[in-house]
C-alpha cells in the first residue's frame, strides 16, 4: 500500500486538474458569496423602501385634524383653531389661505397652544390634553366679509381643507 | 434486452463519473438562496401590507365611531355681567358610543369677541349631564343686548351645536338670574306671549286637522259662541335643570275670572276648560285629561277645548277679560301647580 501511495504522490499527472477545479470552485463560491451579498443587499434596500413608504402611508391615514373655529382677533391677525384627533402627532408643514377664486398671501404662521404659548416645530401632539391649538395667520391685509378656505399642509403629506366666514 | 443492458451501463457511468455533480449542487444551492431570499422579501411586504390594511381599518372604524356620535345640546347661553356669560342646561348622549366633549366654544355676535373654555366631561350612551351655573360661566366681553352662539367640541373631532330649539334663547339678553328669580318668584313654568293662539270652529272640532286651518292675526281675540281650541305654549325654566321633569295632569283649568268693558257692566263670568289631546300631527281629538310632560327647557304645545264644547255663556259682552292659566301636576313625587295669570284676552260676540 505504501509504495502505491509513495507512487501516487511522486507522480505529477493529475495536479493540474485538482488545482483547477479547486481554482474553479473557489471562484465560483466567491462569486457566489458576491452575488448573495448584492442580493440581500438589494432586498434589505427594497424592504428598507417598502417600509418607510408604509410607515408613511400609515402616519398620513391616521393624521386627523379638524378646525374648531376661525376668527379674525384684529383686523390683520387670523386665528385659526384646530384639534387633533388623531392617533399621531400632526406637524403644519404649510397654510394657505384663499377665497372662492385665488390664494391670499400672508406674511406668517404660526402654530400656539390655547394658553397662547408658542408650539414649538408647529406640530399638535396626539396626546389628550395637548391636542389643541391654533395657527396664527399675519395677514398683509383685512380680509373682506366673505368666504374663505383654510388649507393645512402637514408634514406627512396631508391636506386638510376647512370653510369659514369672514 | 439489448437496449436495457445499455441503458444500465450509461446509468452506472453517470454515478460513476462526478463531473457535473457540483453543478446540480451549485444550482441547488442557487435556488435555496433565491427562494430564501425571495421568501424573506414576501413575508416582510405581506406584514407591512398587513399592518397598512389594519390602519386602514382603524382609521375607517375611528371615522364611522366618528359619525356615530349623537350629542343633543339642551343648553342656553345668557348674561352674567359685562365679562361673564353663562351656559346651562343639560348635553344627552343619544348615540351608540360613549363621548368626551373637550371645549366649549362662546362668541358674541355683536362684538364677535371669541372664547373657550376647556371642558372634560364624558357621556356615556344615553347619558344626560347637567350644566348648572356658574360651573359653566365663560369669561367673555359682552354688552347688554348682545346676541350669543356656543358650540361644543368632542374629543373625535365633532363639533356640536346647540339644540335650534334653543337658539332663540341663546340669542336672549335676559341675564341668568332674572330667569331665577322669576322662577323662584312665580314658578317654573313659562309662557311663550307670541306663541299664544287659538282656532275657532262653527261646529265639533273632533278629528279636525290643525294643519288645515287658516291662521289669522288675531290670536287674543275670541269669539264667544264659537267652538274654542286654545294653544299655548310651556317651558319648565327652573334654575336648577337637575330638578325632575313636570308632569302636567289632564286638569288643567283656564279660567275667565271677570269681564270689563267698555259700557258693560263687570260681571265675574269664567269658564272651564281642559287639556285636549292633540296628536303631533295635530289632528283634534276629544279625549280629555290628558297628560302633558315638560321636559326642562324643551317649549311644548298645550292645547285647551271648553268643556262644555263651546266656550260656556254666550252672553259675554264684548270687551277685554283677564285670563288664567292654572296648571297643576307632579315634578317627581312632589305635586306641583302655577297659575300663569298676566294673559289678556278681548272678547267679541
Amino acid at each position: 500500500m505504501k509504495p502505491r501511495v509513495q507512487n501516487l504522490l511522486k507522480s505529477g499527472r493529475a495536479v493540474s486538474a485538482v488545482i483547477s477545479n479547486l481554482i474553479l470552485i473557489a471562484a465560483v463560491i466567491a462569486v457566489g458569496f458576491v452575488v448573495v451579498v448584492w442580493a440581500q443587499n438589494q432586498s434589505y434596500n427594497y424592504n428598507k423602501q417598502y417600509s418607510s413608504a408604509i410607515a408613511i402611508d400609515i402616519n398620513q391615514l391616521q393624521e386627523r385634524i379638524t378646525l374648531e373655529t376661525c376668527y379674525n382677533s384684529t383686523p390683520t391677525t387670523l386665528n385659526a383653531y384646530l384639534i387633533n384627533y388623531g392617533k399621531v402627532n400632526v406637524t403644519i408643514f404649510n397654510v394657505y389661505l384663499s377665497n372662492q377664486t385665488d390664494l391670499i398671501p400672508f406674511n406668517t404662521f404660526n402654530l400656539f397652544t390655547f394658553q397662547n404659548q408658542p408650539v414649538p416645530s408647529n406640530t399638535l401632539n396626539a396626546t389628550i390634553g395637548m391636542r389643541e391649538g391654533y395657527v396664527r395667520i399675519l395677514l398683509l391685509k383685512q380680509l373682506s366679509s366673505g368666504t374663505y378656505s383654510i388649507h393645512i399642509i402637514t408634514a406627512g403629506g396631508s391636506a386638510f381643507v376647512f370653510t369659514f366666514y369672514v | 434486452m439489448c437496449s436495457l443492458s445499455t441503458s444500465k451501463k450509461a446509468r452506472k457511468k453517470l454515478i460513476a463519473n462526478s463531473r457535473g455533480f457540483s453543478s446540480i449542487v451549485g444550482a441547488v444551492f442557487a435556488v435555496l438562496v433565491m427562494i430564501s431570499l425571495m421568501s424573506t422579501v414576501f413575508v416582510w411586504s405581506l406584514s407591512e401590507n398587513t399592518s397598512y390594511n389594519n390602519t386602514v381599518t382603524q382609521t375607517r372604524q375611528a371615522d364611522l365611531d366618528r359619525s356615530n356620535e349623537k350629542i343633543v345640546a339642551n343648553v342656553t347661553c345668557t348674561r352674567v355681567d359685562n365679562n361673564l356669560v353663562a351656559v346651562n342646561g343639560n348635553l344627552s348622549n343619544n348615540g351608540p358610543l360613549s363621548v368626551q366633549i373637550v371645549t366649549l366654544w362662546v362668541v358674541d355676535y355683536d362684538t364677535t369677541t371669541y372664547s373657550n373654555k376647556s371642558l372634560s366631561i364624558t357621556l356615556q350612551p344615553g347619558n344626560i349631564t347637567f350644566l348648572p351655573s356658574p360651573k359653566y360661566n365663560v369669561p367673555l366681553p359682552n354688552l347688554q343686548g348682545d346676541i350669543y352662539n356656543f358650540w361644543f367640541i368632542t374629543a373625535r373631532g365633532n363639533l356640536i351645536s346647540v339644540n335650534p330649539i334653543f337658539a332663540a334663547s341663546t340669542a336672549s339678553t335676559a341675564p341668568p338670574y332674572f330667569n331665577a328669580n322669576v322662577t323662584q318668584g312665580i314658578g317654573s313654568v313659562s309662557m311663550d306671549f307670541n306663541k299664544f293662539n287659538h282656532y275657532e270652529f262653527s261646529s265639533s272640532p273632533d278629528g279636525y286637522d290643525l294643519n288645515s286651518y287658516t291662521v289669522t292675526n288675531k290670536n287674543y281675540t275670541l269669539t264667544a259662541k264659537k267652538f274654542l281650541v286654545l294653544h299655548i305654549v310651556l317651558t319648565d325654566l327652573d334654575p336648577d335643570p337637575s330638578q325632575p321633569n313636570i308632569m302636567l295632569n289632564g286638569l288643567t283649568a283656564l279660567y275667565f275670572l271677570g269681564a270689563t268693558s267698555s259700557g258693560q257692566s263687570s260681571s265675574v263670568k269664567w269658564g272651564y276648560w281642559k287639556s285636549l289631546n292633540v296628536t303631533s300631527d295635530r289632528i283634534v281629538h276629544l279625549g280629555w285629561n290628558v297628560q302633558y310632560s315638560l321636559i326642562w327647557g324643551q317649549p311644548t304645545d298645550i292645547y285647551f277645548y271648553a268643556s262644555g264644547g263651546q266656550n260656556g255663556d254666550s252672553d259675554w259682552p264684548n270687551g277685554l277679560y283677564p285670563m288664567n292659566i292654572m296648571v297643576f301636576g307632579t315634578k317627581g313625587n312632589n305635586d306641583y301647580g302655577q297659575n300663569i295669570p298676566f294673559v289678556s284676552v278681548y272678547m267679541t260676540t
